[in-house]
């Protein structure tokens, strides 16, 4: 009976999915040549130096709209990552740990070339994060980017080495809560200046001056480069603390 | 050409069903895990071909980075193989 | 003749779909089913992207080239640009995809140190829930 139950649900999810696929492409297509007119909204207005009542100071349209004008749903997003990896915190507290011996590591060859790639790893991450608001890229990006640099070390040397490194737990969950202060902190601050919570931009409704958006030479797109380089810091730290979680704990033999 | 993008998108998904397919049929879940790694880049490339280089960058990391090691993670932890029966 | 092309793309995509749901839902694997469920996660990011791209002759991505645009930069680029709110929404969606896959791997490792194995149905019967079949 219940074969036949798992079977009609996949059937109908089939059938329901070509129908939706046909309908989707009888109406027009979605991919079309016009795309819709809120796109054209945040297009225009997002880096629109000429009319700057709604401008985001960020002529990278994803970032303006992630950390501007969908900044809540930012922050919510976030706050999901740090609780699911609360929970796994929590779990893995309650599992056994095994320090391993310090194991030797891979050949020489390794290690160099391990070394170099990490350090490309650490660069990409970084150009990520900090030109987040100017070019593809952004503090998630960047943060998950910079969380592979470790793994190669945890490969090529051993985790004792990456402890050696300074790559410790309670410091990568200390640095994690500092980047989520400092979010909270960008995010109230135009609050506390009279403006809304994470404005960015000046709004001629609202007595908040805006947050600048160059520095002498610099052009730093207002709260955008500071809320991304929190977020690199949260995001690398969190998958930091992961993997140093999953490379530690140990679960019993074979039951 | 507006040929080009759609006829690389066919070849990816393509790619992809293969990839998803084997990864849920295989045994040996360390295979399972490099086939969805496979089917993760041929997505990572259609989100080049479509025009969304922020996603591609997310995605690398996470579709080909985090999500095949925590999960050979959770393997070595745990047992390798399918029990069958 | 490109609607047909497009029309395939869709219904690959929903395979895609149909095969994850089918793994998460019949693999009796722990494991399995993880693998399963992040790739239906991303089947639905990548339709959603595909639901955003303009089928015109160059399309750009949404960010501006330079850094003082003028007028006829910003227009041409209004018209030329894909579309940026699937795009903002998903890397939303990868997040939450990643803390729930992370979560789930906590916590079939947890299930692994209590029951032993990671075979649904194992876990069933020693949980007295489920027959041995």
């Amino acid at each position: 009976m219940e074969k036949l139950l798992i079977y009609t649900l996949l059937l109908t999810l089939f059938v329901g999915g070509i129908v939706v696929a046909v309908s989707f492409n009888v109406f027009g297509g979605s991919p079309s040549g016009i795309i819709r007119s809120l796109a054209l909204f945040y297009l225009e207005n997002m880096y629109n130096v000429y009319a700057k009542t709604f401008w985001a100071a960020s002529p990278e349209a994803v970032n303006a709209i992630l950390w501007d004008y969908r900044g809540l749903d930012t922050i919510y997003e976030t706050t999901v990552l740090y609780t699911a990896l609360i929970g796994c915190l929590a779990i893995a507290t309650g599992l056994e740990k095994k320090f391993r011996p310090k194991e030797p590591g891979l050949t020489i060859i390794v290690k160099a070339g391990t070394r170099i790639v990490v350090a490309i790893v650490i660069l990409v991450s970084l150009v990520l994060a900090f030109r987040g608001y100017i070019t593809p890229g952004g503090g998630f990006q960047g943060g998950v980017a910079f969380a592979i640099a470790p793994l190669l070390l945890i490969a090529a040397y051993s985790w004792r080495r990456l402890e050696e490194l300074g790559f410790r737990l309670d410091k990568a969950v200390l640095l994690r809560s500092l980047g989520l202060a400092a979010i909270a902190l960008i995010a109230l601050a135009p609050y506390m200046l009279g403006g809304y919570i994470l404005q960015n931009q000046f709004k001629p409704w609202i007595v908040f001056a805006g947050a600048p958006y160059t520095i002498w030479v610099f052009y730093i797109g207002g709260t955008l480069l500071f809320l991304n380089i929190s977020e690199f810091f949260v995001v690398s730290m969190e998958f930091l603390m992961i993997f140093i979680l999953l490379s530690i704990i140990y679960v019993g033999g074979e039951k | 050409m507006i040929w080009y993008s759609i006829l690389l998108l066919t070849y990816l998904f393509t790619i992809a069903i293969v990839f998803t397919y084997k990864a849920v049929s295989e045994k040996d879940l360390v295979k399972a895990v490099v086939y969805s790694a496979a089917q993760s880049i041929a997505y990572a490339i259609a989100y080049g071909v479509l025009m969304a280089p922020d996603i591609l960058f997310a995605y690398l990391a996470v579709g080909i980075g985090i999500y095949p090691i925590i999960i050979l993670y959770a393997i070595s932890k745990t047992r390798r193989f399918e029990e069958a029966g | 003749m490109i609607e047909y092309l497009i029309l395939y793309l869709y219904t690959s995509l929903f395979i895609i779909f149909a095969i994850a749901v089918y793994g998460v839902v019949v693999k009796p694997n722990i494991i399995k089913k993880i693998i399963a469920l992040s790739i239906a996660g991303d089947t639905a990011n990548t339709l959603i992207i595909f639901l955003g791209y303009r089928l015109i002759e160059y399309p750009k991505p949404p960010v501006l080239p330079t850094l003082n645009p003028s007028r006829g930069e910003i227009n041409s680029f209004v018209k030329e640009a894909v579309d940026p709110i699937p795009q903002a929404l998903v890397i939303t969606a990868i997040v939450i995809n990643l803390a729930v896959v992370a979560f789930l791997v906590f916590l079939s490792i947890q299930l692994y140190k209590l029951y032993g194995t990671l075979d649904h149905r194992k876990i069933l019967v020693r949980r007295g829930v489920g027959s041995e079949a």
